[in-house]
């Protein structure tokens, strides 16, 4: 059994620190064995606790490698390899002996933040991810300088971030990145959150609960008036009788199409895991590596598994031209929701043309008692409904939300011959008074309709705001508000504490999306840019060589001047027993007792006795402890601090006191 | 490893050539070599395992992280040069030893403008000595050094060096400061024989072993009397420390003369009159020494046993 280590506490506290943000990312089990083993470390030493040997520590990491393998299902993604990294970096706290298992505990920190990466990189992450390094380093720096206490470590830790800080900003702006990366990506977002590709009921009831950012959209110029926001994602043709799919499309460059009301802007997306692109209705181009689809819409090769930044270019009031002879526009399962069809084809037959069949099912929704809600009741098991969910819905229960009613009106269209898809994505979102930046959110998420007429072309139709037209100007999350009896937010609205809250939300999206924007979103293109503007042509072969050689020469310049600034700051004395003869001598100084250049501190002394005999105590006193400090065998903390309170409370009187004194 | 210990091989040739400096002196900034340890090493290919997942994945996230540790590491440079850069070494004392023993140099160092820390002194080869420094404050440091040799010892060249403040650099300057130990031979212990004495008869005759049964008296004790001299009875009727003394011990006056011993080799019979020195010495006798053509004449107490040593010491080295 060997001794715990005096310096394992700080090492313990880091590597806590750093496996923090990883432990909901992490199989349960691991999380908790890491938490013991660092609560172990913490407490071992001043219990006196036993130090497992060598072998019970192999064994461990044994069956620990074997555990997270298993619960892997065999495989290591991105979640194995952190789960073992965490399970390795706390055993090895355990197993510190020397001074080099610290020094790779510590550095096996770092490697845990910057594995956090992998999980998040919103600012709030960032922002823990240099905390982490922060005390990872200042625990560094006490492993290696035992003797200077526990608050200097952290400071000289900060002072040597901040002095990195330009270092990093010119070797992250120059570094030549590598468009595409080196080799396949070994790992990818294992959660797949918000948008999905397909549309059952349900899914979006789901996505309303959650009010993680979806994209940000910056407009160039004033956005569109907001009853324009519909965010495309997908258009949906194929209908199975519960779920409505992309359907087995050609992928080809797009429909031109005409259009007016454009509008440019500059789309931020979250990662979700999907390979879908939002853009505004209409879209007529999407500048990333991205396939247009010929129902408008977008996609990229490889699932979001990062930011995405791409540019796009819309226009509110558009024509698609003519329809392509489109089965698929007007597909329906055969035999299912014999009631919706019997009522299309009634109210067809009613109307003159497609405009006014439209219309007649709209009324159809406003007309009857149908209520949007997020909470539908559950699909019934009755013989009737059993197969024709649309049928339940518009002549059942009538309670859904947008999902159940882009639904039934595809199926209501297409009964009566009418071609018409769903289009699910995004509808809303909030305008932020700092940045001017609209944020939508998962809790935005929609689905509409679009509906086909030779004159027109396809047209959206928003069936919900017919049942809902509050739905349209305000977002998913006041629905679900008002349908919560007991809501903090609701409880606090209108409130200071409420708008208070609600400011500093903005200011927070504010500062996010300027960060997603600028610095998490930084490229190759605006590198080019850069390049380019400091003489560099990007396209040239020697390019990437000259950027690295101007990044490490501005660092070593940046680092170099940091240093000297540093050198040359006066009086950098840090002890505080010198801080407290400076004091001193300068309040002896303002008295008018001034020290001569090199007078040492006795001599110093004899003289102001003799010239002021009234302070003379006070003065032999704080000379007679500082000696001692400095040149005698030095002194206690205590003597250090009755210094400092000497010399706080020593306050020599003016001169004129003294002659009074003299004559 | 090795090619740690490589280098600093040839950093010591090299620097074995250069000439001796006088104290006091600055290790100013010309002086400080920074190079990564190899704690340094292993942290540099993480953050190159780092950099290359950064740019596969194109992440500016990961970018950012390690180029903020690759800026503190390079900025810890400055911070490690630092901490040697602008220390002064003002003096070197040591104390003479006998040779197989460790000398100790003490130095007087200080620092100027800010506090240094985690410094570590020591001649190439030697135990390393830790140290913090105050700024503008004289602090003392004693670096042991084993001298091996008779004479006057040089001590090999002077390392002062740090990891401050990461572990990950060190940064460190040398000198070969002039100065030198005074190394007296190491005494072996044989019979004594002193070649004559200086009493009337001045004949030849050998002086006899110092004589144990004739107890002449107690004297007080110094330090260097040997113990089983000590009356421990005196001593536990409380009355201090003494030592006994035997009749024909005062009075006489030995010379001991280095041809007169017999053998070949000359480290040997100075060991030999070490000895006898060191023994006449705490016998209290009269002793005086020849050196070849060098007498030192009879006298007793310790500023002689000193100049006895060092004649000694120095004995066959171009002296003066």
């Amino acid at each position: 059994m060997a001794q715990a280590d005096i310096r394992a506490r700080p090492i313990a506290l880091a590597v806590c620190l750093c496996t923090l943000p990883h432990i909901f990312n992490i199989p349960p089990w691991t999380a908790a064995v890491s938490a013991g083993l660092w609560v172990y470390a913490f407490f071992a030493r001043g219990r006196g606790w036993p130090f497992p040997g060598g072998r019970i520590l192999t064994v461990l990491a044994f069956f620990g490698f074997a555990g997270i393998l298993a619960s892997q299902g065999g495989g290591l993604g991105t979640d194995g390899a952190v789960a073992l990294l965490s399970l390795m970096a706390a055993l090895k706290i355990l197993e510190i002996r020397t001074h080099r298992d610290r020094m790779l505990t510590l550095v096996l920190c770092y490697f845990l933040i910057v594995s956090g990466l992998f999980f998040s990189n919103s600012l709030g992450a960032t922002l823990y991810m240099f905390f982490c390094v922060w005390c990872a380093t200042a625990a560094i720096i006490h492993v290696n300088q035992p003797g200077m206490g526990a608050r200097a470590p952290l400071r000289l830790s900060g002072v040597l971030m901040v002095q990195a800080l330009p270092v990093m900003a010119a070797w992250f702006l120059l570094f030549p990145r590598i468009q595409g990366g080196l080799w396949s990506r070994f790992f990818t977002h294992a959660q797949k959150t918000g948008f999905s590709s397909e549309m059952s009921p349900g899914n979006i009831a789901d996505l309303a609960r959650n009010t993680a950012a979806a994209f940000r959209v910056e407009f160039e110029g004033e956005p569109p008036a907001r009853r324009h926001w519909y965010w495309r994602g997908v258009a949906l043709w194929d209908y199975d009788g519960t779920t409505w799919r992309i359907g087995d499309r050609e992928a080809s460059l797009g429909r031109r199409f005409s259009g007016k009301g454009r509008a440019a802007y500059t789309v931020s997306l979250e990662p979700n895991g999907e390979r879908w692109l939002f853009a505004l209705d209409m879209p007529s181009g999407v500048f990333a590596r991205a396939v247009h689809r010929d129902d408008h819409t977008f996609y990229i090769r490889q699932p979001v598994t990062q930011r995405l930044i791409y540019n796009a270019v819309s226009y509110t009031q558009y024509n698609t031209g003519p329809l392509d002879a489109d089965k698929a526009a007007l597909a329906l399962p055969r035999g299912l929701n014999p009631k919706t069809r019997e009522l299309a084809q009634r109210l067809r037959a009613e109307s003159k043309n497609t405009d006014q069949y439209v219309q007649k099912i709209l009324a159809y929704f406003r007309e009857n008692p149908f209520y949007y809600t997020l909470k539908p009741p559950l699909p019934g098991e009755s013989a009737e409904y059993r197969q024709n969910r649309v049928d339940e819905f518009l002549f059942g229960s009538r309670r859904g939300f947008c999902g159940h009613y882009a639904s039934a009106f595809a199926v209501a269209m297409r009964a009566a011959g009418v071609p018409c898809r769903v289009v699910a994505g995004y509808q809303g979102g909030a305008r932020n008074p700092y940045g001017g930046h609209v944020t939508v959110r998962q809790s935005d998420a929609h689905a509409w309709c679009e509906v086909f007429t030779e004159e027109k072309g396809w047209t959206r139709v928003d069936p919900t705001a017919a049942v809902a037209p509050g739905r349209i100007l305000m977002d998913a999350s006041q629905i679900l508000e008002a349908e919560a009896a007991l809501d903090i937010f609701r409880m606090l609205r209108g409130t200071r504490m409420g708008q208070w809250m609600n400011t500093a939300g903005f200011g927070w999206d504010y500062i996010n999306s300027r960060w997603n924007l600028w610095v998490m979103g930084y490229s190759q293109r605006e590198q080019a840019g850069l390049w380019s503007r400091l003489g560099i042509d990007p396209g040239g072969i020697r390019a990437p060589a000259k950027a690295m050689g101007l990044a490490l020469c501005a660092g070593a310049v940046v680092a170099f001047s940091v240093a000297l600034f540093h050198a040359r700051r006066p009086g950098t004395r840090t002890d505080a027993v010198g801080r407290a003869w400076e004091d001193f001598c300068g309040k002896l100084n303002r008295a008018g007792l001034t020290r001569r250049p090199g007078q040492g501190p006795v001599d110093y002394m004899e003289t102001v006795s003799r010239a002021r005999p009234d302070i003379a105590r006070e003065v032999r006193g704080i000379t007679s402890i500082y000696t001692r400090l400095r040149y005698g065998r030095g002194g206690s903390a205590d003597s250090e601090r009755s210094l400092a309170l000497l010399v706080r409370r020593f306050n020599p009187p003016a001169r004129r006191r003294v002659k009074q004194g003299a004559e | 490893m090795s090619l740690f210990t490589r280098l600093e091989e040839a950093c010591a040739r090299r620097e074995e050539k250069r000439p001796r400096e006088p104290l006091p002196l600055v290790l100013s900034h010309r002086r400080v070599y920074v190079m990564p340890t190899r704690h340094g090493f292993f942290f540099f290919m993480v953050l190159g395992a780092m950099l290359l997942g950064a740019l596969n994945h194109n992440n500016n996230l990961g970018f950012l992280l390690v180029f903020l540790l690759g800026g503190m590491a390079f900025v810890s440079i400055f911070h490690t040069y630092r901490n040697i850069a602008g220390i002064s070494l003002v003096s070197a004392r040591s104390s003479p030893v006998f040779a197989q023993e460790r000398a100790q140099f003490v130095f007087q160092i200080t620092a100027s403008g800010h506090a240094r820390r985690g410094l570590s002194l020591y001649f190439r080869g030697g135990e390393k000595r830790g140290l913090d420094l105050l700024p503008d404050v004289e602090t003392r440091v004693d670096v042991p050094c084993r001298a091996t040799a008779r004479g006057r010892f040089t001590p090999p060249t002077l390392v002062v060096a740090t990891t401050y403040p990461f572990g990950l650099f060190r940064g460190w300057a040398t000198t070969r400061p002039d100065t030198a130990c005074l190394v007296y031979p190491r005494p072996v212990a044989g019979p004594m024989e002193a070649s004559r004495t200086f009493a009337e008869d001045g004949g030849g005759g050998e002086a006899k072993g110092p004589g144990v049964d004739d107890f002449e008296g107690l004297l007080a004790y110094r330090p260097g009397d040997p113990l089983n001299r000590i009356s421990w009875k005196a001593y536990s009727r409380g009355r201090g420390l003494h030592v006994k003394t035997f009749a024909g011990e005062t009075g006489k006056t030995l010379l001991f003369d280095l041809d007169a011993l017999s053998g070949h080799d000359l480290e040997k019979k100075l060991s030999r009159v070490c000895h006898m020195v060191l023994t006449a010495e705490a016998m209290r006798l009269t002793y005086g020494l020849k050196l070849g053509p060098r007498l030192v004449p009879p006298d007793s107490g310790a500023p002689h046993r000193r100049a006895c040593l060092r004649e000694l010491a120095l004995f066959g080295e171009g002296r003066d």
